[in-house]
């Protein structure tokens, strides 16, 4: 069996909306829960890059929200995740089961990038194969080498693409400060949740009158959140939120695209909400 | 050459988002950037004072390659520095 890494957490009003968990939380502990399997079964985060100059960047992420909980259910929280090398060795997924009074409320996943960290004072690095002396610390059962992880995020936007009727887009700015980031002075990949949240909230405020269906952009809970990225935002970067909403069978489907002017391409990720 | 600098680069320039070198080619024009801001060296540069391929150059927004440094630039070109990746 794959070592599970198991905690729990004291909940507070900030990890709920009126509705769910809120997706930026689960995504952030869910990084939590990476740095706590990292050091209960591996190389802590921090010896990780400063001793063996190994990292993982974030290629992307998905939250399926399962039992409804609410914050009056009860105090706490169980996350118990495990962590498999995939591709080779050039991928890792990161797989986080939140329990709470009601069940599981929710599966956060979170896929990964190996990187060789190549100087540290900027954390400046190239993408790599998880290298021997660390893979030789890991079960033979954590590593899925011949598993390439599936792709959600572009299998909806074909299907969209195919068979919804898009009904609103709106476009959002926002500039990226060290609030947003990590170490790195990069973007926390978390902050896209509550980033491309509040472009949702804006669509579906404005668009609500003439789109019923965009209610439920605001009134009910999201089903799904899957998301891709890229490239990276640092601190003082500017950046859109480009988001369309659609109906695809009934449901409603927010696909969020993450732009820069910076050269080198203008997309930074995406990011799909499904309701 | 104006060179401009972002995200995780402006710790090493003093918070300089723009610096004004004098120089004919873009090789010339990294090494001048180090000497003015020396925090950049290790950052910008390997042991062997290469430029380090983790950062992408554009010159007034086109992308410049590494066998392209010692191309003649003049005085008005923009140099970005974009790090491509970032371990932290």
């Amino acid at each position: 069996m794959p070592r599970a890494h198991t905690f729990e957490l004291t909940t507070d009003t900030s990890h709920f909306t009126p509705l769910q968990l809120q997706p930026r939380d689960l995504l952030s502990t869910g990084f939590n829960a990476l740095s706590q399997w990292l050091r209960a079964n591996w190389v802590s985060f921090p010896d990780l890059i400063s001793k063996h100059r190994f990292s993982v960047v974030i290629l992307g992420t998905s939250v399926e929200w399962r039992a409804p909980l609410k914050f009056f259910d009860g105090p706490t929280l169980t996350l118990t995740s495990t962590l498999k090398i995939q591709r080779n060795g050039t991928r890792a997924q990161l797989d986080t089961e939140v329990k709470g009074a009601t069940g599981v409320a929710a599966r956060v996943g979170i896929l990964l990038c190996p990187v060789e960290v190549v100087e540290l004072e900027g954390l400046s690095a190239t993408p790599t194969r998880v290298p021997e002396r660390l893979a030789s610390l890991l079960q033979l059962d954590e590593l899925e080498l011949d598993v390439t992880p599936r792709r959600v995020v572009p299998d909806v936007r074909a299907a969209l693409e195919k068979s919804g009727k898009m009904i609103g887009e709106h476009k959002s700015s926002f500039t990226v400060h060290r609030h947003h980031c990590e170490v790195a002075d990069q973007w926390a990949f978390f902050e896209v949740a509550g980033l491309v949240g509040a472009s949702r909230e804006a669509m579906a405020l404005e668009g609500v009158a003439k789109q019923p269906a965009l209610q439920a952009a605001l009134g009910t809970p999201l089903q799904r959140f899957d998301m891709e990225l890229s490239r990276p935002y640092y601190w003082f970067q500017p950046g859109t939120v480009a988001s369309t909403a659609w109906v695809l069978d009934g449901r409603l489907v927010i696909v969020h695209r993450l732009l820069s002017p910076v050269p080198g391409g203008e997309e930074h990720g995406v990011a799909v909400e499904r309701f | 050459m104006k060179f401009v600098l972002s995200g995780n680069l402006l710790r090493f320039s003093s918070f300089g988002r723009e610096v004004s070198i004098d120089a004919p080619t873009l090789s010339d024009g990294l090494s001048r950037l180090c000497e003015q801001c020396p925090s950049l060296k290790p950052v910008l540069l390997d042991g062997d004072g290469k430029f380090r391929r983790i950062h992408r150059l554009f010159v007034n927004g086109d992308q410049v390659m590494v066998d392209e440094l010692s191309a003649p630039r003049g005085a008005g070109d923009e140099v970005q520095i974009v790090t491509a990746i970032a371990g932290g």
